[in-house]
């Protein structure tokens, strides 16, 4: 299967998405105590973007090591 | 900020048509009549009505589910300014319409209730709203800013019109002219891109149509195994839905195009916070028969929520249990047993009636604590606490009669 370069804009959606499906199913189980913390969906978005800010750094770093040819002049 | 003259005759009769009212590509955030970013006064043009009764809006309604800082900021990112073309978010015309029509929809279902049970603000909603407006963004920088790309041309009318003369803006048929000027394409130095490379050749197919057969068959997977009388709630579907597409994203990093599935994953979260607030609607009745039965917390969206004590077979046993009720909008109905003593209180945030053992307050913000002795009881008798939360309406707190 052919694979591009990692697009992290959706990676962080997607894992943001997984993460508020997972909320509701945990909230939906009755697992109350754990659904209902207001620190869940702020923990959400951090570990979401922290995943997204790091796979955009190694992605960079691979990208300066690869390709160097494709900008356009701007 | 150029503009069009207004047409011989001049504005006559109503100021503005309900066809230029439905055009919201010729919405325009104002420059002059302004206390934030604009919003209020464009708005105000647009629909002809005082931008002040609109800032008042505004700000109502960021307190019911920040349905008022969804719009506002919707429109600050969306609509450009007078004399723009582009907006800080900048999309084509119609699509930049139904951006906002989608905006319009989600600050409605944060209007209607928390959409999702017990966090008071529809974070859910909020995240995915701001997630379209991220990938549409994107997407039309791609499409609109490659190399090459050329700015369509102004019209001949907005063309002939004179340079730098204002007109105003409500009522006329005005096309504004974009601010930059027009230069020909030939001036430019733009170079041609060396090959042209369409997206799907660069990144592989849309996973659009394969996301959503998967979705068709996953739910219609559910269905089966809830006609095989297993019990599935309604939110099990778009909440299955929506964990479809986010795997479908996280997939699609690596492989295909996944911008198109944020819609399909919009669709979904949509669909689950309707199910969440229909969920909250509704009369409820709640008569536990011993104090086991008693939830530490009990949770209202809209209608009413009657918690009846009198029939707990064992009243002492509630000996330093507090409970807490809490509601949006509606009524909130304790009654306790007789037999106990009672610390209560009641707060309503938005304004109603509370009435509490006899005592009563109401108004924008009533609220009231008492401590209360049961007609019937000993000395040593059990102690219960309530704490009863709503948003508009009504509390009454009353002890058994019998």
């Amino acid at each position: 299967m052919k694979t591009h370069p990692l697009n992290v804009t959706h990676l962080t959606i997607g894992l943001i998405l997984l993460g508020l499906s997972a909320l509701w199913g945990a909230d939906a189980a009755g697992w109350t105590d754990f659904a209902d913390s207001a620190y869940l969906v702020p923990s959400l978005l951090i570990g979401a973007g922290l995943i997204g800010l790091l796979a955009f750094t190694l992605r960079g770093t691979r990208k300066t090591e690869i390709d160097t040819t494709e900008e356009y002049p701007s | 900020m150029t503009t069009t003259p207004p047409s011989t005759e001049g504005p006559t009769g109503p100021r503005v048509s309900a066809d230029e009212l439905r055009d919201l590509g010729r919405l325009r955030r104002s420059r002059t009549d302004r206390k934030i970013a604009g919003v209020a006064g464009g708005l105000g043009r647009h629909l002809d009505v005082d931008p002040v009764i609109l800032r008042v809006a505004f700000v109502v309604l960021v307190f019911f589910g920040g349905a008022g800082l969804l719009l506002y900021g919707a429109m600050w990112l969306l609509v450009p300014e007078d004399g723009e073309e582009n907006a800080k978010i900048h999309l084509d015309p119609r699509t930049r319409t139904a951006a906002l029509l989608i905006a319009g929809v989600l600050a409605a279902l944060a209007l209607v209730g928390d959409s999702w049970g017990g966090y008071g603000f529809p974070w859910p909603v909020i995240v995915i709203g701001g997630l379209v407006a991220l990938v549409l963004a994107n997407r039309d920088r791609r499409n609109g800013e490659g190399p090459g790309y050329v700015a369509p041309a102004a019209t001949a009318a907005t063309a002939a019109a004179p340079q730098g003369t204002t007109y105003p803006m409500a009522g006329t048929d005005e096309t504004t002219v974009y601010a930059t000027g027009y230069e020909p394409a030939a001036g430019t130095t733009y170079a041609p891109p060396p090959r042209k490379v369409s997206r799907r050749e660069r990144y592989g197919p849309s996973l659009f149509l394969p996301t959503l057969a998967l979705i068709a068959v996953a739910l219609g997977v559910l269905r089966v195994w809830e006609l095989a009388d297993h019990h599935v709630v309604d939110g099990a579907y778009p909440a299955l839905a929506l964990a479809i597409t986010g795997a479908a994203m996280v997939f699609g990093a690596w492989v295909g195009r996944a911008g198109s599935v944020l819609w399909l994953a919009a669709f979904a979260g949509i669909a689950l916070a309707g199910t969440n607030v229909a969920d909250d609607v509704g009369s409820t009745v709640e008569r536990p028969l011993t104090a086991e039965a008693v939830h530490s917390s009990y949770d209202l969206g809209i209608g009413r929520l009657v918690l009846d004590l009198s029939d707990v077979a064992d009243p002492a046993t509630l000996e330093g249990r507090t409970i807490t009720l809490d509601g949006n909008i509606g009524q909130l109905r304790v009654i306790v047993p007789d037999d106990v003593n009672v610390t209560a209180s009641a707060d309503i945030s938005g304004g109603g009636r509370i009435e509490m053992f006899g005592q009563a307050d109401d108004g924008d913000n009533p609220h009231l604590t008492l401590n209360h002795v049961g007609r019937l009881a000993e000395p040593g008798a059990a102690h219960l606490t309530i704490n009863t939360d709503l948003d508009f309406g009504n509390i009454y707190i009353t002890e058994e009669t019998r």
